[in-house]
């Protein structure tokens, strides 16, 4: 074969039986590799004294001197959990090895990202799937998914169970009246403010604003020199969405009616809340425009930490990062506050994270004792205490040793007596996106406040009635 | 000889004497059985899907609808708004991808010194996932620590980090020339191979009569490399219209609406809208789209040849 | 300097411009995330970034190897993309030859029906195949993956690799005949090595094909057989990412490999377009 090896002097053939043979070979063994299961994770046998057992039995052990295993209730089963991946810290990390440990349960954790759950579960949902017993849910989600993914929860469990928690959350994770998940916080948008800037701007460093006009007025002072006064998520539909209603709540108007078929936008409220948006961004310009590209509150929390923002509406674990040295530089120099109202005291919006349980799972009693454990008092401790977020379970906010932790909280408790709805619903997406659209739009000073007002009401019940036209 | 080899030689033999047509057929037959099954059957699926209406929200139920759904597709205001930002980002990708690929073939046939590591770096945009590519760029870009900003400000052209992804015709160009770049391989090799089939002789013969570089290229190269450059077309615009991944982890659609395109439509209306039967008929639209322009533009090329 | 050495010189620099303007605008992109996988995200976040020698830390890339699911991401990327390529390439062999050398009524049409196929958006098919695994048992599994993937870079394998076939000179094949070889014998022994170039092109082709593919493997997987270029998404769309070196060092991870494998191959691979692309 000289044509050949005068071509390709590099490639000095094998033998092509050899050769043949090789790639067969190899080429089943790859597939059968690819086959093989994955090392499976460490199996724990837990030894564990059932507390209330008689002393005996500690004797019986150690003269045996061999592991006793007592039987738990759900010994030998698996429970597929899917989770979001910012929840891996503490979910996954923290609760489920106890989890494990008190059920006798397995727990396969998975995570995803926020943002591509929607696929996964829109999959998951058309194909009626049931490889996950326990899923991660928000008030969207329940919405989304609720009806035709997640088991209706509001018979399940007692009343009683239900009373132990904070009203608010319990609340949003219905949908037109079933209960389609159990929350395991309270989190809900508050307000932060940093001390050392409203010092140096000559703002009373322990007082917030009470309302809207004093926050316009305080934001007006901290802008310059590169900084500004304040930071809002406008980046898309969700981000946009909930930082327009965290200021709407406060104007005491609802935005949608309780049947979620009208659009409430062509209101004096919904025009002052667009207004003062507006004056903030366009006219007194104490509101940093680059928001209008961010969609994640995480980045608003930095650009606060790194001593660049002088306050703005967060979530209270913020807080928490915000006095972590490793990662802030305002370590001490923050207080928390309730967010100043346009019309109202105050007003937020909520951010409520729970699970819910699959309605084709085959393991749903364990599923639920996942439910009442994510709202367990040592798991609810954790939530307060190591995560940040503010706890379900009321009795955890009045445990002084959270309560001297989390002074935040406080003003949580305070925020939660304001409205705060967050609006799930099916065209959630589809509604964000015309806010998000319209806003941005407006806040370029191409629109005015009232222009705007009326083209989101016009387009979001065009897209509400779509909606409810599919229904029928 | 071990026994397996014995079977199979005793086999391989028996199809050595099918004839062609017999040989064929069971040569193509595991690639066939492959495509039918998992290619195949889901598009006959989708079509299925195509013609029902299927709103998951509402409940798992499917309706016949027979066509309805592509009348909804072509008079969707979303669509009809989406088709200018398709049309953009798609002219921009195949006329830029085009020519560029046709300039940087141009210069890598000539020698040079550390041609092959250029040939090597040019590559590296090909290997490149259009997921990770989206990254790249969105970090070029970002507002807060991009490098582009980053490079403006420390030339003294800018004072403040501008805001790249918040005009709407700004995006969309960033998400074409995210594109182009990792576009811009595949099309240059193809390219470059095509030129490095000219016959040599003919351009010693040009030399010769004193032709000059612009009329080599008119004369010799251009008739050569004709076909191919349709093709490199057709494959930019195959790959315009089915940006999906890049334009999901660069601006997600945004900001607002800019960068949605067709092809992201289909993934509203499929995983956000759950609209599974509007998702497939808008798929199977743009599909035809698709393959009409293809077909216009071989059959272009079929003409040239002639 | 006469009229001739002008004209060499101005294609000199032109060709240096063009190429040090192609190279920079190739490369940037890469290099900046790399900056940022090795610098604390303060560093290049401020304004005018302060990248500092003493800052470069692997710390980030340890962080996510260590995790294991990272880990396994890379080793599933690994493992499908290998497996597609030589499912691709033997297939795609035994299927091109038919179509470049034999007298079979309809390939002409098999061949264009699947590259047309694959113009509609992989999108609208994902939901039957995720149907199709499941039924069989293969959701979240290697060998799902590898199939799913196959099937899709077949239609591109067989039209590269027919299309260097047809280049292979006939009198080759009916030399091997004549010495007694087998039809599949003059294919893998003859032709295949006399396209060598060529296969290796295709090869790249399909295993990059394999390893950069994202949609599917995000709906086909969930925890067992999850590619690296999934990883990656999910930490760019967790609501709450909150360390971007994580994510460059992420991404970097997703494209080191495929930037070995280009440098080993970088020869082969244009030689292969070249020799095959006779139109």
């Amino acid at each position: 074969m000289t044509k050949t090896s005068k071509k390709n002097p590099k490639n000095n053939p094998m033998n092509r039986r050899e050769f043949l043979k090789a790639g067969v070979i190899g080429a089943a063994g790859l597939v059968a590799a690819s086959c093989a299961p994955p090392p499976a994770p460490q199996q724990v046998v837990v030894t564990q004294l059932v507390p209330g057992e008689v002393v005996e039995k500690i004797v019986e052990v150690q003269i045996t001197s061999a592991p006793v295993v007592l039987t738990k209730p759900f010994a030998g089963k698996t429970l597929n959990l899917m989770s979001a991946n910012h929840h891996d810290a503490n979910v996954r990390d923290l609760w489920i090895p106890l989890f494990e440990e008190k059920t006798g349960a397995k727990v396969a954790y998975t995570s995803i990202g926020g943002g591509d759950a929607d696929a996964k579960y829109a999959v998951f949902l058309a194909s009626e799937d049931a490889s996950q017993d326990v899923m991660y849910s928000w008030e969207t989600f329940n919405a989304k998914f609720g009806p035709g993914m997640f088991e209706d929860l509001t018979t399940l469990f007692s009343k009683e169970f239900y009373d132990k928690l904070a009203v608010a959350p319990v609340k949003a994770f219905q949908f037109l009246g079933k209960q389609y998940g159990v929350p395991f916080d309270a989190n809900m948008a508050i307000f932060l403010w940093n001390t050392e800037l409203y010092k140096s701007a000559g703002l009373d460093p322990e007082k917030g604003p009470e309302n809207w006009d004093q926050f316009a007025e305080f934001g007006k002072k901290l802008t310059g020199g590169g900084k500004y006064g304040t930071l809002f998520t406008l980046g898309d539909g969700n981000s946009s969405f909930f930082t327009f209603i965290t200021m709407f709540n406060s104007s005491g108007a609802l935005l949608l009616s309780d049947d979620q078929k009208t659009l409430q936008m062509d209101t004096p409220e919904g025009l002052l809340a667009l207004t003062k948006f507006y004056d903030g961004v366009v006219v007194d310009k104490f509101i940093d425009p680059a928001g209008l590209t961010i969609n994640s509150s995480i980045e608003q929390g930095k650009v606060f930490r790194a001593g660049n923002l002088g306050h703005y509406f967060g979530f209270p674990n913020h807080y928490k990062l915000s006095q972590d040295p490793l990662q802030s530089q305002v370590v001490g120099k923050v207080k928390s506050g309730i967010i100043p109202g346009i019309k109202l005291r105050s007003g937020s919006a909520n951010g409520f994270e729970g699970y819910a349980i699959n309605k084709n799972s085959p393991s749903k009693e364990l599923a639920m004792a996942w439910l009442e454990y994510t709202v367990s008092p040592e798991v609810q401790k954790w939530i307060a205490l190591k995560w940040g977020r503010p706890p379900v379970l009321n009795s955890t906010f009045e445990d002084p040793l959270v309560q001297a932790d989390a002074p935040q909280f406080a003003s949580v408790v305070e925020q939660a007596k304001h409205p705060a709805p967050r609006y799930g619903s099916p065209f959630y997406f589809d509604l964000g996106t015309v806010f998000n659209d319209n806003m941005n739009v407006m806040l370029k000073g191409k629109l005015t406040p009232q222009e705007a007002a009326t083209k989101i009401q016009v387009e979001g019940q065009g897209v509400i009635d779509a909606y409810w036209a599919k229904v029928s | 000889m071990t026994k397996i080899e014995t079977h199979v030689g005793g086999i391989l033999r028996r199809i050595h004497r099918l004839d062609e047509a017999r040989f064929g057929l069971i040569m193509l037959a595991p690639t066939v059985l492959l495509f039918v099954v998992l290619i195949g059957l889901p598009i006959i699926y989708a079509f299925v899907l195509s013609i029902h209406k299927i709103e998951l929200t509402v409940s798992p139920g499917w309706k016949f609808t027979g066509l309805m759904n592509y009348l909804r597709v072509i008079t969707d205001r979303q669509v009809i708004a989406s088709a200018p930002r398709t049309l953009y980002f798609a002219a921009i990708m195949v006329s830029f991808t085009t020519c560029l690929a046709l300039l940087l073939a141009l210069v890598l046939n000539e020698q040079f010194s550390g041609q092959k590591t250029v040939r090597a770096l040019v590559l590296m945009p090909w290997a490149v996932a259009p997921v990770v590519s989206g990254v790249m760029w969105k970090y070029m870009f970002h507002q807060k620590y991009g490098l582009i900003n980053a490079g403006l400000v420390y030339l003294g052209v800018i004072d403040n980090y501008i805001l790249w992804f918040d005009d709407p015709l700004i995006a969309l160009t960033i998400a074409a020339f995210a594109s182009i770049w990792k576009a811009l391989p595949f099309a240059t090799i193809i390219i470059l191979a095509a030129l490095q089939s000219v016959p040599e002789s003919l351009y010693r013969a040009a030399k010769m009569d004193g032709a000059l570089m612009w009329d080599r290229f008119r004369h010799v190269t251009a008739p050569h490399i004709r076909g191919i450059m349709i093709f490199v077309v057709i494959l930019q615009i195959i790959s315009a219209l089915q940006a999906f991944d890049m334009i999901y982890t660069l601006t997600r659609g945004g900001p607002g609406q800019a960068t949605v395109m067709l092809n992201f439509l289909t993934w509203v209306n499929a995983f956000e809208r759950l609209s599974i039967g509007m998702a497939a008929s808008m798929a199977i639209t743009l599909a035809f789209v698709i393959m009409l322009l293809s077909a216009v533009a071989n059959n272009f090329r079929k003409k040239i040849r002639d | 300097m006469n009229k001739r050495m002008r004209a060499e010189l101005f294609s000199r620099l032109s060709i240096f411009s063009i190429v040090s303007f192609f190279v920079l605008w190739t490369v940037l992109p890469v290099v900046w995330i790399f900056i940022m996988s090795v610098q604390p995200e303060i560093n290049y976040i401020l304004v005018p970034p302060r990248l500092r020698w003493v800052d470069v830390s692997p710390r980030w890339y340890l962080e996510l190897l260590a995790q294991p699911e990272v880990a396994l991401s890379l080793f599933n990327s690994f493992v499908v993309s290998i497996s597609v390529t030589v499912l691709c390439l033997v297939f795609g062999a035994l299927g091109a030859y038919p179509l470049a050398r034999l007298n079979l009524p309809g390939k002409n049409i098999f061949l264009s029906l699947s590259i047309v196929s694959r113009m509609i958006p992989s999108m609208v098919l994902i939901i039957p195949i995720f149907l199709l695994l499941r039924t069989t048992g293969l959701l979240d599994t290697r060998l799902g993956l590898i199939l799913v993937y196959t099937a899709l870079l077949l239609p591109f394998v067989l039209w590269m690799l027919k299309n260097f076939l047809e280049q292979v000179p006939r009198g080759l094949e009916a030399a091997a005949l004549m010495d007694g070889c087998t039809r599949l014998g003059a294919l893998f022994r003859v032709m295949i090595p006399a396209i060598a170039p060529g296969v290796v092109a295709t090869g790249a082709f399909a295993f990059i094909g394999a390893w950069n593919e994202f949609l599917f493997g995000l709906i086909l997987t969930t925890s067992h057989a999850v590619p690296i270029t999934v990883k990656l998404s999910g930490f760019v769309s967790s609501t709450y990412h909150s360390d971007t070196s994580i994510v460059a060092a992420c991404g970097m991870l997703a494209v080191i490999p495929i930037f070995a494998l280009l440098l080993i191959l970088n020869r082969f691979i244009v030689r292969g377009m070249v020799e095959g692309m006779k139109y």
